[in-house]
């Protein structure tokens, strides 16, 4: 029934190799055995993170007054429209037929649309749960839960090809795992780490772009237009990435959630992070005032990336690093300073 | 074996703490530790002394045990359990029939149900009267004539029935109402299938202390109060994490069946594999193309493997074996595995060692602290809900 028989194997033994589990893979000479100790996974610092956006509390009448107008308006188109077709018919009946068939494949995308928009709306709430769930259930290192979340994850990772190896190597080693925290740090290690690096370059790129735009650009206006579209164009990659498909509404609402996570993380952290990073390079000096701008401008649309990760990541960063602004503008400098 | 549990010891723990609410509270705990043997005394109470000697004489012609318990059965042939009651014959009978038990629960044969508890696990009553007796080859059916060798046993089995078992369970078991039941399966492995089965009987004896459902009684005697109970496969320390999915399986298979009576009963019942002291670190060896998941640790001095014996300084890495995934297999037959009761050390499936404790790690605040295997997870099980 066993395959592998008990062996001991002391340390001080002149064919035993004690290896630093940092170092290269090397395959180990015949005859010698190699021995690397593992970090310990239990003991790793549970991160309490700060919370994404606050929760709103109270009535909401912001909300009842949009429905109530949206109906109105839906109701009055709704009229028209019928008004519109009578009297095409009165017309001419050809016309109206015309008329009647135009309506209803309006209506017809109308609710295609919003079926969508509300598809990817629930996508994106069921990923802000999920995040939250695992940050509670590293807390508590619950099992069932971690259990659940690990499914939960898979099934959203079912739909992107690029994690089919990740997916099979975590589902063949979950089983092994029976801590909640440790199976959702596997979970992880496994399915975010290739989305994380997507991610890095995905901002990288925009950045870049952005940096580079506003810096030749000869107009505030255009500058303004284009940052707007490069960000929107990056979230809606990130929110991709990570497994959800936003709409147009989904956007708004995952656009407003990393805007005001920047706000309550990033506000302070921004301003100094990026003196320091401008002072250490010593960059201000080396480059004009244009020049400046533009990798100011890059940064910015960096941070936006960032909060939009801790946003729409369905895992808080518990096992792998938080991509740090300062790498992304490594990147951005060396990019730029390459360019000069 | 530096500190066994051989009697029974309490420890009060005042908890001050604060809710969620700010509300401040103070929780009292009381921890008693007591052998797990004398809940094996339990199964007694509904036993005759004849019964009770029947019975352990067939255990003890079974398998390994047979051997062990060679000198005993040597002096019990000579015994007529119908002759004139001898005190002589009956303390040399109750010494050797203590010894057999005792060298059962040896390394080697790790073997868990031996009852009476109080005979290996005496705590107050070393050297006691209430502890001569032993069982006899007494006729089926017939009954024992006055001031005969069995009348003598006879009585001696009710006193220890009534002096010892039910005093315990009225006095300190009625008063728990959290339990947890450390279970070190690993002992077993290390010995033979013999002793799995018999740890297995072991628990289905101890769960029966806590089927508090059924009108017995023990209904009458104890309040059903224990409404949670963790069973523990202790020493996870000895083997890699992953494997530590297989420990809690197989624990929870031996514990299945009684446990769903419990939980029938109200009582929430769960499976653990934890260490309450970690003394290993984990590691992968590489050997040839084999890449065995392994623990690093210093064996205890004396400790025994592939023929070497350590001295309680060296640092070793082991791998203890591949704990069964196939729980059917392994507890169907009584050859699914080869311990140290049959074979010699080299042949065995699993080699467990026992491990020094490790170097103090002081914690955040500079307070030493020992490094645990979940325990915080058995804290959060038996006492969370208090805390809240
Ligand atoms: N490394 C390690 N050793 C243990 C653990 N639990 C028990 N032991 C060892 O087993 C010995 C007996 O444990 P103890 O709790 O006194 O056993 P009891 O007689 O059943 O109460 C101890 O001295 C330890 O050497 C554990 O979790 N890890």
């Amino acid at each position: 029934m066993t395959t592998r028989k008990p062996a001991t194997f002391k340390l001080n033994d002149p064919s035993v190799i004690v290896r630093d589990p940092d170092d290269e893979m090397v395959r180990p000479a015949r005859g010698t055995i190699q021995i690397t100790p593992e970090a310990d996974p239990s003991q790793l610092p549970v991160t309490i993170e700060t919370p994404l956006a606050p929760v709103r509390r109270g009535f909401r009448w912001g909300a009842l007054f949009w429905s109530a107008l949206g109906g109105l308006v839906v109701l009055g188109a709704g009229v028209s429209a019928i008004r519109l077709i009578d009297d095409l018919f009165a017309l001419n009946p050809g016309l109206g037929i015309l008329g009647l068939v135009l309506a209803v494949a309006t209506l017809i995308a109308v609710v295609v649309i919003a079926g969508r928009e509300i598809l990817g709306l629930s996508r994106l709430a069921s990923i802000e749960r999920l995040h939250a769930r695992a940050a509670a259930a590293l807390l508590s290192d619950d099992r069932s839960e971690g259990r659940v979340i690990v499914d939960e994850l898979l099934k959203i990772a079912r739909g992107n090809p690029r994690l089919a190896r990740a997916r099979a190597s975590l589902e063949g080693h979950a089983g092994d795992i029976i801590d909640g925290a440790d199976r959702i740090r596997l979970a992880e290690r496994e399915l975010m780490t290739p989305l994380d690096q997507e991610a890095r370059r995905l901002i990288s790129v925009a950045a870049q772009r952005v940096s580079v735009v506003t810096a030749v650009s000869p107009r505030a206006v255009v500058d303004i237009l284009f940052v707007s579209v490069a960000a929107l164009r990056m979230v809606r990659q990130l929110a991709r990435l990570y497994g959800a498909r936003p709409g147009a509404l989904g956007m708004i609402q995952l656009m407003r959630h990393a805007v005001s996570h920047l706000a309550i993380t990033g506000g302070v952290a921004a301003s100094d992070s990026l003196i320091q990073q401008m002072l250490g390079h010593g960059i201000a000096a080396k480059l004009s005032a244009r020049l400046g701008e533009g990798i100011l401008n890059g940064l910015l649309t960096a941070r936006l990336g960032l909060a939009a990760i801790d946003v729409i990541r369905p895992l808080p960063f518990a096992a792998l690093p938080r991509p740090a602004l300062s790498d992304l503008a490594k990147d951005l400098l060396n990019k730029r300073a390459g360019d000069e | 074996m530096a500190a066994m549990t051989s009697s029974i010891s309490e420890l009060r723990l005042v908890i001050d703490y604060q809710r969620e609410n700010a509300a401040t509270r103070t929780l009292t705990l009381d921890i008693v530790d007591y052998p797990g043997e004398w809940l094996l005394d339990l199964p007694l109470l509904d036993k005759t002394y004849e019964q009770w000697s029947a019975e352990s004489l067939m255990l003890s012609r079974q398998g390994p045990r047979a051997k062990l318990a060679a000198g005993w059965h040597a002096q019990l042939a000579t015994l007529d359990p119908l002759a004139h009651e001898d005190e002589q014959a009956t303390l040399k009978a109750a010494r050797l029939f203590t010894d057999y038990l005792r060298t059962c629960r040896d390394e080697r044969f790790a073997m868990s149900l031996l009852p009476p508890g109080r005979f290996l696990m005496p705590g107050n009553l070393a050297g006691s009267p209430a502890l001569t007796f032993a069982p006899l080859d007494v006729p089926n059916g017939a009954e024992a004539p006055e001031h005969s060798l069995w009348a003598m046993m006879q009585r001696r089995f009710e006193a220890y029935k009534d002096v010892v078992v039910r005093p315990f369970f009225r006095d300190h078991f009625a008063r728990l109402d959290r339990q947890i039941v450390l279970v070190d399966a690993l002992a077993a492995f290390n010995a033979g299938p013999e002793a799995l089965h018999d740890l297995e009987s072991a628990l289905g004896g101890i769960l029966d202390c806590f089927r508090t459902g059924r009108a017995t009684w023990l209904s009458s005697l104890v309040r059903p109060r224990i409404d949670r109970i963790l069973f523990a496969a202790t020493k996870a320390d000895h083997l890699h994490h992953l494997s530590h999915d297989r420990l809690e399986a197989i624990l929870r298979r031996m514990v299945e069946r009684a446990a769903h009576r419990a939980e029938m009963a109200g009582a929430a019942v769960d499976v653990v594999a934890l260490a309450a002291v970690r003394a290993t670190r984990e590691a992968q060896v590489q050997r040839g193309r084999e890449t065995l998941p392994s623990i690093i640790g210093i064996p205890a001095a004396g400790e025994t493997a592939n023929g070497d014996t350590f001295d309680g300084k060296m640092e070793v890495a082991t791998f203890p074996g591949d704990l069964p995934a196939n729980l059917d297999e392994l507890f169907a037959g009584q050859h699914s595995f080869h311990g140290l009761s049959t074979k010699a050390g080299h042949d065995a499936d699993f080699r467990f060692l026992k491990f020094r404790p490790p170097f103090l790690e002081k914690d955040d605040a500079g307070t030493p602290a020992l490094p645990h295997i979940r325990l915080d997870r058995a804290l959060q099980f038996l006492i969370g809900d208090r805390l809240t």
